[in-house]
């Protein structure tokens, strides 16, 4: 019988279980970014990274993409408006309420911030990956990359 | 404006692309020599150009497995400690301080340029991250580790603050240190480089987008510009002389140092 011995012990069970559930679910999504760890143990540390590179590199086209799109928009709707710009970029809630309302200066300022915002999901997927991996070294790195830049955020905004 | 700054992000995102070199280096200058914009207003939209081309780069590179994201992650804590600093330092010093470091940066990128390692030292695996890539040119596998450490990091912190100070990407320093002092192979050291350039950049960019230092009109037209251009460089690239080229852009740098030089020194 496996009975749990503690509070922390019922914790870590019903962890398990839900992650387990977790893997059962993603398991069908075959090009998923995370695959089970299990599987993983079986096979080279090279496939290990690849599928690392695999989600770092799906970050990147899409942040890509979104960011030239609206950046694409906001240019087009300037052409077609023709009026006095800007010459900041807008505060982020602003800069969302602007794009709401059909302005160039929304979506110009939006492309910018996906642009800038697409390495910092990029390091956060990374950290998820770590976590998943249960690769504590590497956990502690990448967070320490994205603390940095919270701070840089932080200095931005102060 | 808008157009004419397209179209000259275009020629130096081909130019760059050709040359293996950033289009900061070259932007920057011309920014602010021809266009009149100030200086941190140009280190603000070419920043975001950096990004923008870590981004496009990194698709391939990661795609193609040549990026030792390990080590990326390893060094991306001194780069973007760099930048951090750098960041901070170029919101608050005189844009003719600003300037006057540009100039000597470049006439450092001059010196390098040259210099690019073409191959490698002895590339072996030293227990410390080993990893292999396939090489694209030969089809061989190569299989390499990782040597000082210590000093590649203190190098990527200087290549951060360098990129975070001035709005360049900082892969001029980072990949002879890798290659020559790391024993990184040049393919894996100049993908690695740029994986790590983009995170660098975003953590200043995050500065100099709460400071108020992105023009859209500026800092548009030059990411996309520069994009378009590093698509057609690789294509037109077979049909020129690159040293030629090289030869052309380092003189082109060495006006351009002496006269951000000259500015900072006289003002004006």
């Amino acid at each position: 019988m496996n009975v749990p011995r503690s509070r922390w012990g019922a914790t870590r069970a019903l962890w398990r279980g839900l992650r387990w559930r977790w893997i059962e679910t993603t398991r069908a999504l075959r090009r998923g970014i995370l695959r089970r760890p299990r599987e993983r143990k079986k096979v080279a540390a090279l496939t290990v990274t690849r599928d690392l590179n695999e989600a770092v590199h799906r970050i990147l086209v899409v942040g890509l993409i979104v960011s030239a799109l609206l950046m694409l928009i906001g240019v087009a709707i300037d052409l077609a408006q023709r009026q006095t710009l800007p010459t900041t970029v807008l505060p982020p809630a602003q800069a969302i309420r602007q794009a709401f309302h059909l302005n160039a200066s929304g979506f110009l300022s939006l492309g910018v911030l996906v642009l800038i915002l697409t390495p910092l999901l990029r390091v956060v997927g990374s950290l998820i990956v770590f976590v998943w991996e249960r690769d504590g070294r590497y956990a502690v790195i990448t967070g320490l990359v994205l603390i940095v830049m919270l701070i840089s955020l932080w200095i931005g905004q102060a | 404006m808008f157009v004419l700054i397209f179209f000259i992000a275009i020629v130096v995102g081909i130019l760059g692309s050709m040359l293996g070199i950033g289009g900061g280096v070259l932007l920057i200058p011309v920014f602010t020599l021809f266009l009149g914009i100030p200086i941190k207003t140009a280190i603000g939209a070419t920043i975001i150009s950096v990004i923008a081309t870590s981004s496009a780069a990194g698709v391939v590179y990661v795609g193609r497995g040549l990026t030792h994201t390990r080590l990326g992650m390893v060094l991306e804590v001194a780069t973007t400690l760099g930048a951090l600093a750098g960041g901070i330092t170029a919101v608050l010093i005189s844009p003719r301080a600003l300037q006057g470091i540009f100039g000597v940066v470049l006439l450092y990128v001059i010196y390098s340029m040259g210099r690019l390692p073409k191959e490698e030292a002895a590339v072996a695996p030293t227990g410390v991250m080993d990893t292999t890539f396939m090489d694209p040119l030969t089809g061989a596998e190569v299989t390499y580790g990782v040597r000082n450490m210590p000093l590649g990091f203190g190098a990527s912190f200087l290549a951060g603050n360098v990129s975070g100070l001035l709005g360049i990407g900082g892969g001029i320093i980072k990949v002879p240190v890798m290659v020559l002092v790391m024993g990184i192979p040049l393919k894996a050291a100049i993908a690695t480089s740029n994986f790590m350039i983009g995170v660098t950049a975003a953590t200043s960019a995050l500065i100099y987008y709460g400071r108020g230092y992105i023009d859209p009109q500026i800092a548009i037209p030059t990411a996309l510009g520069i994009l378009v251009g590093a698509q057609l460089g690789p294509r037109l690239g077979g049909r020129m002389r690159t040293m030629t080229l090289k030869r052309l852009f380092q003189g082109l740098l060495v006006v351009f140092a002496v006269q951000m030089l000259w500015k900072s020194l006289l003002g004006g």
